[in-house]
Formats: structure tokens, sequence, C-alpha cells
């Protein structure tokens, strides 16, 4: 139970109480980079988005709905429509040029969007997980698995996209059975 | 190669097993041909750069037909969403 309740948050936020645990293969890489999480809690999304301080992809109806979420600076976030709108996708495109994207598992983007920008943008697909600890002062670690790298022979089929969403899949299911 | 030919070549790069399925522009995408999100989201991508053209807005897209015209107006400069779904 948290002593210091839902007010003071963005003081631990700022003071450093989220941890950020990687594995040695993602140390000392600057490469804009996909990170992607099956997180579904609009704070816990919230926290993630403000610890990693990147572009954030998230579907429009979640964006406009959840107060929470609409914390995240607009200028960090990237909205998606779903369907035949492809302008998330661009712009999305655009930003890995010089800035890491977040994406999470539910909504109209996914793990599928992830793959399929992996492969046309060339970045690398890292999958993470939050976990919040039961101390006296909560503190939030942020699990970071080994990046997923897009393979040189690939085709753009739906075949290969579902076998990359799988590999996704089991990396997250990984990160979070390990423990710290 | 007429649009129709053209589509489905990249219908079937994406999914294979509609190489053997009767297309049409009344074909529905998800009804007929199943084509779940990430699919959706592949073919949109294989179109705008197969014909050199861009979904703006919320284009209202359903079957095969609906994406020839849009191809045809976009090349025309013409792509413009009325209330009523149709676009010119």
């Amino acid at each position: 139970m948290s002593c210091f309740g839902y007010g003071l948050s963005w003081l631990f936020r700022a003071a450093g109480f989220t941890r950020i645990y990687r594995p040695d293969k993602c140390q000392g890489d600057v490469k804009p980079k996909i990170y992607i999480s099956d997180e579904t809690s609009p704070r816990e999304k919230t926290a993630i988005a403000a610890a990693l301080r990147c572009t954030v992809i998230l579907p429009i109806e979640e964006y406009i709905g959840c107060a929470a979420i609409r914390t995240i600076s607009p200028c960090k976030v990237i909205t998606a429509c779903g369907g035949f709108n492809t302008e998330w996708f661009h712009a999305a495109l655009k930003r890995l040029k010089t800035d890491s994207v977040l994406i999470f598992s539910t909504g109209s983007v996914g793990y599928g969007g992830a793959v399929v920008l992996s492969l046309m943008s060339g970045a690398e697909i890292v999958p993470l997980c939050s976990r919040s600890s039961r101390r006296l002062i909560r503190q939030r670690r942020i699990m970071i698995g080994a990046p997923i790298v897009p393979e040189g022979n690939y085709a753009l089929s739906a075949e290969w996209v579902n076998s990359e969403i799988k590999r996704v899949d089991m990396a997250i299911s990984a990160i979070r059975g390990a423990e710290v | 190669m007429n649009t129709l030919n053209e589509l489905r070549a990249i219908l079937t790069g994406i999914s294979p097993e509609i190489a053997e399925m009767p297309l049409s522009e009344d074909t529905r995408l998800i009804d007929d041909l199943g084509l779940d999100k990430t699919r959706l989201l592949l073919f949109a991508v294989s179109v705008e750069d197969n014909f050199d053209i861009r979904f703006v807005g919320s284009p209202k897209i359903h079957t095969l037909g609906d994406i020839i015209r849009y191809i045809k107006n976009f090349s025309k400069g013409l792509v413009m969403e009325h209330e009523n779904g149709t676009y010119t």
C-alpha cells in the first residue's frame, strides 16, 4: 500500500523512483528503437512513457478518452486511427530517424504494427515490461529484454509478420517470468 | 495490367491463399478476404508504395472497388471525403 498517495507520484518520477533494467546487449547503443509492452493500465503506460522519454503511439480513442494518458506531452504522442489511415505509420517512420517509439500491444497498432514498422525502418524491436515493487516507497521497475532484430531476408507477408509477432510475444513472456 | 489484377498481386504477396479466390470490385476486404488489422496495414502500405498514393484522413474503404476509385481520384487530385462516406 502506498503511504504517499497518488498526488505525489510525479515527485517520485522526478526523483528517479523508476528503475530501468537492461540486458548487456542494450547498453551503449543510441540508435532509435521500437519499444513494445503488453501493459494495459493507463497509469502504467504513462509511467513507462515518462521513464523512456520517447514518442508513444496510441490509438486515438484511448488518447482522447483517458485523462491519465493525456498527461503525456502531445508532442511525444502519435495517434493511430486504424483501418486505411496510414498517417500514423508514416509519422512514426519519420520520427524513428531521430527518436525511439513506444507501442503497446492493445489497440489498433499492436505487435503487428510494431513488426511492420521494424521491417520498413530497420529499427530493432525491444520488448519491455513493468513491475511495481511492494516496498514502503513504491518503486517501478522497467525490465527491458534483448532486442529483436529484423532479419535481412524477410518477406513482407502476413505469414512472416505473424512469426515475428510470436517472437515478440515470447520475448515479453520471458521478461515477465525472469527474476531481477 | 489493370488495377484489379495489380491489387490481386499485392494481396497474394501478403496472403498466398487469396491467389485462388475470385476477386471483383465488390469483394469486401474484411468479410470476404478475412484481412485482420496487420494484413490491412500491410496491404495499405503496399498499395501506397505500388501506386504512389497516400491514404489521407479516414477513407471509407471496405471493398476493392473503393480502393480502385480512391486510386483514380487521388491520381486526379480529387480526393475529397463527403459526410455520407463517399468521396469524389
